[in-house]
C-alpha cells in the first residue's frame, strides 16, 4: 500500500510542476475540483468499504478453488470467470488463489478466465471504487459492454495453446 | 425527441458549482449506507460476531490507508483535467476517434500504473476532458486485464512466463472490442452521468 501511495506521489508531483509552471491558474483550480470531488466520494467510502469488506469475509476463498477443481470445458470456463469476479483483494491475494486452482486441476484456458473475470468483473471494486467515483450507471454500461470477456479470453487461451502448441504451464505448480 | 422541459437538471457546467449537502448525501450515498447495513447484518447472521468485527477492523485500516491516496488520486485526475485541452482531446479520444482512439485509450489504461485510487481519477478527467464512453471503456478494460506494472510485479513472478504469454495474447483485442460494444451501446442511451458530468449518446 505504501509502495503504490510513493508511486502515485511520485506521478503527481511532476505534473503538478508542468501544470503550476504553465499557468499559475492551474493548482488553485486543481485544488478546488479535488476539493469538491473529495467532499462527494468521501461521504460515499467509509460505507462502501464496509460493504466491501464484508461481502469480502462472506465469500470463502478457498471453497472457490476447491468447488471449481474439477471442473473443465466451457463450464469451468464460465464458473471461472464469475468466481474470479467475485474474489475480493488484490494481486497479493489473487495470483496465490489462482495457483491453488490450478494446483486442485484447473487447466489453464480457466484459470486465465478466472483471473479475467477478477480483472473485469471486480465485484470488490466495484463496491468499493468504481460505484463511488463514476457511478452505477457508468458501472452498468461498462458491464454490458465487458461481461463477455472473461470467457472470451479462457476460450482464446485454449485455442491459441492447441493452434500453435503453446505450453499454459503455472511456473509454481 | 422531448420537446417538453422536463428535466429539472441543470446543465453541466452549471451542475459542477453545485454543492449543498443536500446533494453530497446523495442516492448513491444512501445506496452504499443501506448496501454497508445489509452486507454487515449477513456476515453477523452467517459468520457470526467475531467475523463482523475483523471485516470492520479491515475497513477502518482500509479508510485509512486509501482515504490520502483518493485525496492524491482525485487532485492527479484535476491535473489532467486542466490541463486537458477538449479541443485536443475530443479529436484523439472522442466519439469519433475510430480504432485509433481506442488504440490510445488501450495503451495508456495498460501503462497506467497504481490502483483504482489513481485510474478511475484520470480516467474521470478524461471523460471530462472530451473522451468518449469507448475511449473510457477500453482505457479501464485494459488497465484491469494488460495493467503492466502488474504483470512485471506480480504475474510473471507468481505465474509464470509461459502462462502470462498466453494470457495476454489472448487478451490484446479485449479492450478495443469492450471500447467498441460501449460505443455501440451508447447509440440507445441519450444521456449518461459519470460522477458529476454527462456524457452525450444517441446517434452521432
Amino acid at each position: 500500500m505504501l509502495a503504490s501511495f510513493l508511486i502515485l506521489v511520485a506521478v503527481t508531483v511532476p505534473i503538478a510542476v508542468y501544470a503550476w509552471r504553465k499557468d499559475h491558474e492551474n493548482l488553485p483550480r486543481a485544488a478546488h475540483f479535488t476539493r469538491q470531488e473529495v467532499v462527494r466520494i468521501i461521504v460515499r467510502l467509509p460505507f462502501a468499504l464496509i460493504a466491501a469488506s464484508c461481502i469480502a469475509e462472506l465469500v470463502p476463498q478457498r471453497a472457490i478453488a476447491a468447488v471449481l477443481g474439477a471442473e473443465a470445458g466451457l463450464t469451468g470456463i464460465v464458473a471461472a470467470s464469475v468466481l474470479g469476479g467475485l474474489m475480493p483483494g488484490g494481486p497479493i491475494v489473487s495470483f496465490p488463489i489462482a495457483i491453488v486452482f490450478a494446483q486442485q486441476g484447473a487447466g489453464g484456458p480457466q484459470v486465465v478466465a478466472l483471473i479475467t473475470g477478477w480483472s473485469v468483473y471486480a465485484l470488490h471494486r466495484v463496491v468499493a471504487y468504481e460505484g463511488p467515483i463514476m457511478g452505477w450507471p457508468f458501472v452498468g454500461l461498462r458491464m454490458a459492454a465487458s461481461w463477455f470477456l472473461p470467457p472470451a479470453a479462457g476460450l482464446i487461451a485454449g485455442m491459441l495453446a492447441s493452434a500453435f502448441g503453446l505450453s499454459i504451464n503455472i511456473a509454481a505448480q | 425527441m422531448m420537446t417538453e422541459a422536463s428535466q429539472p437538471q441543470p446543465q453541466p457546467e452549471h451542475n459542477r458549482s453545485a454543492d449543498a449537502p443536500s446533494r453530497v448525501f446523495d442516492g448513491t450515498a444512501w445506496f452504499f449506507v443501506l448496501l454497508a447495513i445489509a452486507s454487515a447484518l449477513l456476515l453477523l447472521w452467517l459468520r457470526g460476531a467475531e467475523a463482523l468485527l475483523r471485516a470492520l477492523a479491515q475497513s477502518a485500516t482500509l479508510l485509512m490507508a486509501v482515504a490520502p491516496m483518493i485525496v492524491v488520486g482525485l487532485f492527479l485526475g484535476s491535473l489532467v483535467k486542466e490541463l486537458s485541452d477538449r479541443q485536443r482531446i475530443a479529436p484523439v479520444l472522442g466519439a469519433t476517434s475510430g480504432w485509433k482512439g481506442l488504440t490510445l485509450a488501450t495503451v495508456l489504461g495498460a501503462a497506467t500504473p497504481s490502483g483504482p485510487f489513481a485510474a478511475f481519477p484520470i480516467v474521470y478527467a478524461l471523460a471530462l476532458a472530451g473522451a468518449d464512453i469507448g475511449a473510457v471503456v477500453a482505457y479501464l478494460t485494459a488497465w484491469s486485464i494488460l495493467g503492466i506494472q502488474r504483470l512485471l510485479i506480480w504475474e510473471i513472478p507468481l505465474l509464470g512466463p509461459d502462462f502470462v504469454t498466453l494470457r495476454i495474447l489472448a487478451s490484446l483485442p479485449l479492450p478495443l472490442v469492450s471500447g467498441l460494444v460501449a460505443r455501440q451501446l451508447m447509440r440507445f442511451v441519450p444521456e449518461l452521468p459519470i460522477g458529476r458530468a454527462r456524457v452525450t449518446g444517441g446517434e452521432e
